[in-house]
């Protein structure tokens, strides 16, 4: 934790301070959710996996170090709710069968809760230099991107030719999102390391 | 996904996946371990009231019963209490017995009960074969007239 006043959140949140807590909540609910959804692969299960995770913390308040960012801690918490979680589902299908995401202890894959997390912090920041982007330059990475359209649709839909689209707006686009998370100081590097693992983790889950 | 994709791409193809799965949310009204206290407080007060759930019925039960069988369980007094005139050596009442009772005699005041079935001006057991017959004409339930002719025999 760099920021001084998040060293002091965390001194204030082993101290058992509730406000301090719901503090780190405001700041890290979304990167929670995110850790959450990355590591379980299991949209329907985002919910229950951040609630039981946050209650969980903070009834372990006081045995968090602040020494580790909140992020990471949640993350090992996490970790924990889903593998519970995994077990607790396969208990309830039939014979104890577990398929995909629901493999268990398993499935949570080779990723440290610091690398889930620093995952997590990158995907919020890109999203919020996409709402910062020109709103044309917007419109068109939530379309290309969010609505997982071709590039055709999208030229079409933002209306300039498809080549403009794929050789100058886009490529404008990029280099915007690029410098803005450069401002955040996000590591580009070691998060798109960090994904290449998950990409390979995720590619051996389909394959097995 | 080729090998040259910008690694920008791949993190807005996966941002893009998050948003479509619902990995983003507006804030949430409430922290999640408040949601689970006010759960657990309103659960009690909910346990204390939850005798509210049997004792209103109960109350309406008994707010009916009150309305509708309190005056009829004066009226069956009022009969217990008219039975209780009756002699009781004729109760309960024996075939026999009524036919071997004394003749009523009709008076003024009695003869506005039409209870002389066979037409002779008293009402006596004679009469009990005529009512048989008429009630068995009019298709009538011998049961429930039998009583009010009981009456008749008796005097009442």
């Amino acid at each position: 934790m760099a920021d001084r006043s998040e060293a002091e959140l965390g001194q204030a949140i082993r101290a058992g301070d509730q406000k301090a807590f719901e503090r780190a909540y405001d700041l890290y609910h979304q990167r929670v959710r995110l850790m959450a959804w990355r590591i379980s692969h299991r949209p329907d299960w985002v919910d229950d996996l951040v609630n039981e995770a946050w209650c969980r913390a903070f009834r372990q308040r006081v045995t968090y170090d602040p020494g580790i960012p909140f992020p990471v801690w949640m993350g090992g918490i996490l970790q924990n709710v889903y593998r519970e979680h995994c077990r607790s589902s396969r208990v309830r299908t039939a014979g104890g069968e577990a398929t995909g995401g629901a493999a268990g202890q398993a499935a949570v894959g080779p990723q440290s809760p610091a690398e889930i997390a620093a995952e997590a912090e990158w995907l919020e920041g890109l999203n919020d230099c996409v709402q910062r982007l020109e709103p044309k330059d917007a419109e068109i990475i939530r379309l290309r991107f969010f609505r997982d359209l071709p590039l055709r649709v999208v030229a079409k839909e933002v209306g300039i030719p498809e080549s403009t689209l794929r050789e100058v707006r886009l490529p404008a686009a990029y280099r915007a999102l690029k410098k803005c998370l450069e401002q955040k100081k996000i590591r580009f590097s070691e998060v798109f390391h960090a994904q290449r693992a998950v990409s390979g983790q995720s590619k051996g889950e389909e394959q097995a | 996904m080729s090998p040259q994709t910008d690694p920008l791409e791949r993190m807005l193809e996966t941002l893009g996946m998050a948003q479509r799965e619902g990995a983003f949310s507006i804030h949430a009204a409430r922290y999640p371990w408040q949601a689970v206290g006010e759960v657990t407080a309103h659960a009690r007060p909910h346990r204390r009231l939850s005798w509210l759930g049997v004792a209103i019925p109960l109350a309406a039960a008994a707010a009916v019963a009150a309305v509708f069988i309190w005056p009829s369980l004066f009226e069956s007094r009022a009969v217990t209490e008219i039975a209780g005139n009756i002699p009781a050596t004729v109760m309960p009442a024996q075939p026999e017995a009524l036919a071997e009772a004394q003749p009523v005699a009709i008076s003024s005041e009695k003869k506005t009960i039409n209870c002389d079935y066979n037409g002779d001006g008293q009402i006596d057991g004679r009469d009990i074969q005529a009512f048989i017959d008429r009630v068995q004409e009019a298709g009538g339930s011998l049961d429930l007239e039998k009583d009010y002719l009981q009456r008749c025999l008796l005097g009442g």
